[in-house]
């Protein structure tokens, strides 16, 4: 028997057996053959692997169509420029989108949503400065993108939807290597007043509050 | 808005071409170039194992589950360009993302102290890495081969068992079996 017809075989080894009954000569060219020896290796191993895999249930269709909006729903376009990896080790420049509710946003706007605001803020004792845009992309919906800079990297804020009575964390984020960041997140549309930036881990109270907007 | 629509469906076109023969690593490239096709057929092929990932901080929640996931494929289209095959697998930069983005999202919404959202998290080493990568493989098989080896290695049923409930002949469950593992060991090998 010639290498390549051991080789194509291997996988009868593990757990099958030759259902022609030269299971010996097989093993026996293996026990002489490196390039057999590994692929039997790789093949066992494959083996134990698929038995600790155990069974998932499979993803809902509606995240399987929140993960197929994505590229629409966050245009890069073909000419997006190379992350900078060569000369800045950039960690992580978009990060933590922790959607509260939904999450899903959609590109087309409904008839008579309201039009997108852009709301400047400022923190009072920190460099942190930005923008947020509050967006009606669907009934029912509202969507958060900011952009902030002046982060210490690694720093860890929380973006809060503020209203009487009502906090929801919406978004969390931290600065890339340039103190900077962008996120989008979602939330629903419950008449919210404020935007609210802590520092992760904290209350949405004023006390704890690094910047606040007013939608 | 309506400009903005059209040209986001001018740039999926643009990129778009097969992507399921692809490599991991070149799926990975084509996404950093903001390839929609390499985008799906990476999400096809690791949902699976990134939703196991999620599911583990988020036993009792599935719509933390859900947004974690999201949050996990919004970083690897956003975040593929920081991907650098010199220094691990794709597979390992995915679990990776997977288990950051589980992690930043459980500090905002779990229940669960950090040192038990930790404990989550399988260690990244070359075991947990093939397991990861595994199940997204099992993706990429032709499904007949996929559902014996599941039936076989997953459910743990005996090859006859698979044939009733395939409705198969013996010897085609086997070469089936034979045939998907011979695959799984050329892929592993190619995205080695």
């Amino acid at each position: 028997m010639t290498h390549d017809e051991v080789y194509a075989r291997l996988a009868e080894l593990p757990g099958l057996h030759t259902t022609t009954g030269d299971e010996a000569s097989l093993r026996a060219h293996v026990g002489t053959c490196g390039v057999c020896r590994q692929r039997l290796d790789t093949l066992q191993r494959l083996e134990r692997h698929l038995g600790e895999l155990g069974s998932d249930a499979p993803a809902s269709a509606a995240l399987a169509a929140r993960l197929a909006e994505i590229p629409s729903v966050h245009p890069r376009g073909a000419a997006s420029p190379p992350r900078r990896r060569q000369r800045f080790r950039v960690a992580a420049a978009v990060v933590s989108v922790a959607v509260g509710i939904g999450g899903v946003v959609v590109v087309q706007r409904s008839g008579h949503a309201p039009a997108p605001r852009d709301l400047a803020f400022a923190a009072s004792a920190s460099p942190l400065r930005g923008s947020i845009r509050i967006d009606h992309l669907r009934p029912g919906n509202v969507s958060v993108r900011l952009t902030a800079s002046g982060m210490s990297h690694g720093e860890m804020y929380t973006l809060w939807m503020i209203r009487p009575g009502q906090h929801l964390a919406a978004a969390s984020f931290e600065g890339d290597e340039g103190g900077a960041c962008t996120i989008t997140g979602a939330a629903p549309d419950r008449r919210w007043t404020e935007v609210m930036i802590t520092r992760a881990g904290k209350p949405a109270t004023a006390a704890n509050a690094v910047a606040t907007v007013e939608i | 808005m309506g400009t903005v629509a059209i040209w986001n469906m001018r740039a999926t076109q643009r990129t778009e071409r097969p992507a399921v023969g692809a490599s991991d690593v070149e799926l990975l490239t084509r996404i950093a170039a903001a390839d929609a096709a390499a985008f799906r057929e990476i999400v096809n092929r690791y949902q699976r194992p990134v939703l196991r990932v999620c599911r583990r901080v988020f036993p009792n929640d599935p719509a933390g589950v859900e947004d974690a996931v999201q949050e996990a494929f919004l970083k690897v289209w956003l975040g593929a360009g920081s991907f650098n095959p010199r220094k691990g697998s794709a597979a390992a930069w995915l679990l990776r993302v997977a288990q950051n983005a589980a992690r930043n999202l459980a500090r905002v919404r779990s229940p669960l102290p950090v040192a038990e959202v930790e404990e989550q998290m399988d260690p990244i080493t070359p075991d947990v890495v093939e397991r990861f990568w595994l199940a997204s493989a099992l993706a990429r098989l032709p499904e007949a081969e996929r559902d014996a080896i599941e039936l076989a290695f997953v459910a743990d049923l005996s090859h006859p068992q698979i044939a009733t409930r395939l409705g198969q002949p013996l010897g085609t469950v086997k070469s089936h079996i034979r045939r998907g593992l011979a695959r799984l060991a050329d892929l592993v090998e190619a995205d080695r």
